[in-house]
């Protein structure tokens, strides 16, 4: 007996090919196949199928599960008359009793056609873009022995679940839950073989329903949910805008018994009949359901689609899960006048779903390549245009242990640079990120994002040091100077980590601060470190001299970090996001450590332009512990010292011995912190003059040397104090120590910024500052 | 985990093939690299030092087989050993063999008595590599048991006694498991030959004398069936093979072992009549029972590989077209495949090459092609003078 063919139904195509492309593609063919003629059949007015006989090369040992796969297959190639190749061929099998229920990677079979083969994992139309049809045919051939060896499942220990093409809208719901509803058999009333569920349908302009898990509903829930319900169609019905919810009740079903099930069901139902039909296949009852529905007073929908999840049990785990429990997802389309004396009447039509699973964090990093980046309660502070970006990609990453703190709302114009987008109009900045992840990871228990809409300050004013002993980890998104201080001078963090990120020089440069372990180095002498770096590299000199050229005011110090919020300055949204992937992404590698690097370090990101175009740049300084001194003569100031001055402090002193030797020191005094920062010491101008128990330090060749030094910051760095040893003692200011001073303190005192007389004085043993 | 593949190389009149665990072991059976079929020379030669290379793991640059089993010492089993495998201490293995892409031989199979019968350059400098290797052993050298240095006795021991290495000796009837020093869960060797008899027999059969074995996959270490079983017998005779058949027998090794079953036979000495019968044929034109015999060990569809040129009708003595006739007499035509000419591209033979599946070994997937393309520096058309002109 012939072998039964779809294709025997189809009469022969004797048009004329009026595309070029499918007439090229056969001619390929034609001449891979070894040139026979290849006939065309009718399948539509739009579309022709080629009938081809594809060899397999069965397995030796007899075919997989005594598949009926043969030497010889059938099948026939789809081609769209007008759109090939856009649209892409479909190859079907072309017998009418291929082994389709035992088969995976088949698609859902369509209006009585035969089941296509599902050859490619994503989109066909991605592939066959770079693919000749010849390979089609290759890959068919490949596909079948795949079948006939057992090898089109990759892991043969799990159940590969059924193809869904042709679907209607999604569904998204976490599977471990549903799952643990089945086995648990969280019925809703004890000994049924279904659970109530509460969905929301996303989709809010477009016909297909797109449905999200809300929650599960029992009979104790089952009021106030019914409420809320209620009061969301009221809204709707009142208002039809976007936020307005849109609330259906659907089913969770599966099977009274234990039975597991292998067939595949390549022909879903597409009515109440057939559905019906469907389930029983599978062990599942649907009378119960159907009775709850149509007769109880419980069941309530104001929109027809009646979502119903069907559970089938496999024999074997199913792919990507941890159970062997399938889940199918079909809607009922059943309007209230679709029952009628407790019956379903009219056979309504029901359509099938494709299932999404919720984000989980251990999904965004597995996504990302990530891992987990926060393992402790992070503050980040600041949620504006960067510092969004930046939290943003850490909670895309999967990171999710965030405490968000901004005082700020969200305006307008802030939305021309932010992660949010106009949802988040008037709201707290803070607030709304933390809701926007939290949204992100619904379903997630391990999330922690919360918002503070407070201001950074806030974190520590009124707190205890043992409270703030919790505070592990803070990132710095401000650009406030104020806060900086702030955080500068909070002396109950030094166990923590603190790095900051500031957008300066008009937005072309990102500056990302690490301190080192126990805030050595500290922000502050992370900043006059960077200034510091304007001596080697002429980047940083010419940027700080731009700082100053724009700097107003009587200060002379530079604000460094853009204030993104304000409408006046000037920065496109994607500059902004050049730094904030910069940064998140060195945020992500520190993360990664075994350990913190114990040094400071400071990243730079620089966006610069040739011929017109952008240029991007990226630097790494490391920066090492500073030497952190107090005064003797006032503790209240503290110096802190760039390892590379102290160094040559204590080697000129070596050098003179026995005579004295001295010079000055290069830094930045801030009042405010007080501290004063030496990032280099001059030694002796060559016109001083020294014995064992006296030095007069020169002045050949200094105004130089300090001019040079102030230039190259911009004016951030420059005189800050003066250096002697005494290299047979004391250790102590002398008499002419004392005069000097004196000498000094009435000049500095009169400067329109008034400095501190400092006065370090290096024996073998110490360095004694003093100021005055 | 990869796939585990057999490969066996077109190489003429000669033996040279490579198992591919799917951890990515590598063992080799017998060499045959012609100089020759280097590079784009010889378009008529397969070029197998270029496929090795691409075929097995290197350990810092270095490429290397975790096993080398040399079956017999003839020739046409080790040609190009010299030049392509390095010999001597592994530490002291250095640029210019990396230049040469000499390939370590982390452990050497070799057997004692066969050993003696050979000689051949190729041979002497195995058999010279395997005693540097047996004294570092000897001596209890700490390096004896690093890679490079590894070696297996196969059999028993001919006139040189390798007694106190016992520990380090399979004889047939053993089934090994462990390769390289790595234990194998879904791959295992059954010894077959050569035995004892062979060293005091009638010389013919000692000529013959071969490492014989068959080569066992598993999809998973709890299946009690095998899905591949593959026969590799160098130059075996049918003196040999009957001793084999009836020592199997007796020991009841074809049940409990399967250890005479086969899906992939490669047919002795290269397709020779010697292992049907004595020679010349036309004298002994009837093939031995216990022959026959171990063919009809095959299991569903099995195949035959004839490891040689082409099989002419004609008076030639390996390959003998009356022992192709037996052969497809047992598994048909379609399963009997020549390596010089079952697949050719252009006039290039390639090699013959099976997958192990759960359902059996079966040729690897059809490569598709790209509908983008660009042509590489190999490409004729740049490595040829290409004259234009209007004349």
């Amino acid at each position: 007996m012939a072998l039964a063919k779809f294709s025997s139904s189809l009469s022969s195509y004797e048009g004329q090919l009026a595309n070029p492309a499918l007439q090229d593609s056969l001619t390929d063919l034609q001449q891979f196949l070894g040139g026979a003629p290849l006939p065309l059949l009718v399948w539509s007015d739009t579309q022709v199928v080629l009938p081809l006989d594809v060899e397999v090369e069965l397995p030796p040992l007899g075919n997989y599960e005594d598949l009926d796969i043969r030497a010889i297959e059938p099948v026939f190639i789809a081609f769209s008359l007008a759109q090939y190749p856009t649209l892409p061929p479909t190859v079907y099998t072309d017998r009418l009793d291929f082994p389709k229920d035992r088969l995976a990677h088949l698609y859902i079979a369509q209006l009585g056609l035969p089941p296509a083969f599902c050859l490619v994992r994503g989109s066909i139309k991605e592939w066959y873009a770079n693919k000749r049809l010849r390979d089609v045919v290759t890959r068919t051939g490949n596909w079948l022995r795949d079948a006939a060896v057992g090898n089109l499942t990759l892991d043969s220990g799990q159940y590969d679940p059924l193809r869904l093409e042709g679907y209607t809208g999604t569904i998204i719901y976490p599977y471990d839950q549903f799952a643990a509803i089945i086995e648990a058999k969280d019925s809703w009333k004890p000994n049924q073989n279904f659970a109530m569920v509460l969905f929301e349908n996303m989709a809010k302009e477009e016909e297909k329903p797109a449905f999200r898990f809300v929650k599960l509903i029992t009979p104790e829930t089952y009021h106030a949910t019914l409420l809320d319900y209620i009061k969301a169609t009221k809204e709707l019905l009142a208002d039809k805008t976007f936020k307005v919810k849109k609330y259906h009740i659907g089913y969770l079903l599966w099977s009274s018994t234990s039975d597991s099930y292998a067939h595949y069901s390549v022909n879903l139902p597409q009515s109440w009949e057939e559905f019906q039909t469907f389930c029983t296949s599978y062990g599942l009852n649907v009378g119960a359901l159907t009775q709850f529905i149509t007769q109880g007073d419980e069941h309530y929908n104001f929109f027809p689609e009646l979502p119903i999840v069907c559970g089938l049990r496999r024999p074997k785990p199913v792919i990507g899960f941890s159970a062997d429990l399938e889940f199918v997802n079909f809607f009922v389309d059943l309007p209230s006048s679709a029952i009628q004396e407790g019956q379903i009447t009219t056979n309504p039509a029901v359509r099938f779903q494709a299932h999404n699973e919720p984000l989980t964090l251990r999904k965004a990093r597995s996504i990302s390549g990530s891992y987990p980046l926060l393992p402790v309660i992070t503050f980040a502070v600041g949620c504006g245009a960067l510092g969004s970006k930046i939290i943003m990609h850490l909670a895309r990453n999967g990171a999710g242990n965030l405490v968000l703190v901004d005082s700020d709302k969200v305006s307008p114009h802030n939305l021309v640079r932010y992660a949010l987008h106009a949802e988040a109009e008037g709201n707290n900045k803070a607030l709304a990120l933390a809701s926007t992840i939290k949204n992100l990871y619904r379903h997630e228990p391990e999330l922690v994002a919360f918002g503070l809409p407070q201001t950074g300050e806030s974190i520590w004013i009124g707190k205890s040091a043992e409270q703030l002993n919790g505070i592990k980890y803070i990132l710095d998104f401000t650009a406030s100077e104020a806060f900086f201080t702030s955080l500068v001078v909070q002396p109950h963090l030094s166990h923590a980590a603190i790095n900051r990120a500031v957008i300066s020089d008009q937005g072309n440069l990102g500056i990302l601060s690490l301190e080192g372990t126990e805030r050595n180095p500290r922000l502050d002498d992370l900043q006059v470190a960077l200034y510091a770096q304007g001596k080697r590299r002429p980047a940083v000199s010419a940027w700080l001299q731009r700082e100053q050229a724009t700097s107003t005011g009587e200060s002379t110090l530079v604000t460094v970090g853009v204030g993104c919020n304000s409408e006046t300055t000037i920065l496109a949204d994607e500059v902004i996001s050049t730094h904030a992937a910069y940064v998140a992404q060195v945020l992500k590698a520190e993360t990664k450590r075994a350990e913190r690097t114990a040094q400071g370090q400071v990243f730079l990101s620089k966006v610069t332009c040739f011929d017109g175009y952008p240029v991007l740049n990226t630097e790494r300084i490391l920066v090492p512990k500073r030497e952190v001194l107090t005064a003797l003569n006032d503790s209240s100031w503290q110096i802190r010292l760039c390892p590379k001055a102290t160094k040559a402090v204590r080697l000129a002193l070596r050098k003179a011995y026995p005579n004295e030797t001295g010079g000055v020191f290069i830094g930045q005094v801030n009042y405010k912190t007080k501290v004063i920062h030496v990032v280099d010491a001059v030694l002796a101008p060559p016109d001083s003059r020294a014995t064992p128990v006296c030095f007069f330090r020169g002045v050949e060749g200094l105004p130089e040397a300090i001019g040079r030094a102030v230039e190259q910051s911009g004016g951030q760095l420059g005189y800050v104090g003066e250096w002697h040893t005494h290299p047979l003692g004391p250790s102590a200011m002398s008499a002419t120590d004392h005069a000097t001073v004196r000498r000094f303190k009435q000049e500095f005192e009169e400067l329109p910024n008034p400095l501190p007389v400092f006065l370090l004085i290096a024996t073998h043993q110490e360095l004694l500052p003093f100021i005055y | 985990m990869a796939t585990a593949t057999i490969k066996y190389y077109p190489v003429c009149n000669g033996d040279c093939s490579l198992l591919t665990l799917t951890d990515n072991t590598t063992i080799m059976v017998d060499c045959n690299i012609r100089e020759s079929s280097k590079g784009d020379s010889d378009e008529t030669q397969f070029d197998v030092k270029a496929d090795l290379l691409q075929s097995i793991q290197r350990r810092e640059s270095k490429p290397f087989v975790d096993v080398f089993v040399l079956t017999h010492g003839d020739k046409d089993h080790c040609l190009g050993y010299t030049k392509n495998f390095y010999q001597g201490d592994p530490l002291k293995y250095d640029k210019t063999n990396l230049e040469a892409q000499e390939i370590i031989m982390d452990e050497i199979w070799f057997s004692p008595m066969i050993q003696e019968i050979h000689s051949n350059d190729e041979e002497d400098n195995v058999q010279q590599e395997v005693m540097r290797r047996v004294a570092l052993h000897l001596k209890g050298d700490p390096n004896s048991n690093k890679p490079g240095n590894r070696i297996l006795i196969i059999g028993y021991d001919g006139n040189d006694s390798f007694q106190k290495l016992n520990h380090l000796r399979k004889i047939p009837g053993n089934i090994i498991t462990s390769f390289n020093q790595k234990e194998q869960t879904l791959f295992s060797v059954f010894l077959h030959a050569p035995f004892k008899e062979q060293l005091y027999d009638e010389e013919k059969t000692k000529n013959s004398a071969s490492i014989v074995f068959q080569a066992r996959f598993k999809q998973s270490p709890a299946d009690t069936n095998f899905s591949c079983l593959a026969m590799f017998g160098g130059d075996a005779d049918h003196y040999s093979w009957c001793i084999i058949q009836t020592k199997t027998e007796q020991s009841n090794n074809h049940i409990n072992q399967q250890a005479l079953n086969w899906d992939l036979f490669l047919a002795p000495h290269h397709c020779s009549w010697t292992y049907f019968n004595d020679c010349p044929q036309k004298d002994n034109p009837t093939p031995k029972d216990s022959s026959l015999a171990i063919l009809d060990y095959k299991r569903l569809n099995a195949k035959v590989i004839a490891s040689s040129k082409a099989i002419l009708d004609n008076d030639d003595n390996p390959p003998h077209h009356q022992a192709k006739k037996q052969y497809v007499n047992k598994v048909g035509s379609v399963k009997f495949l020549n390596t010089e000419t079952h697949i050719v591209k252009k006039k290039t033979p390639q090699p013959i090459v099976f997958e192990v599946t759960a359902q059996g070994p079966v040729p690897p997937k059809i490569t598709e092609g790209s509908a983008i393309g660009a042509g590489a520096a190999g490409l004729g058309a740049i490595n040829k003078v290409s004259g234009y002109g209007a004349r």
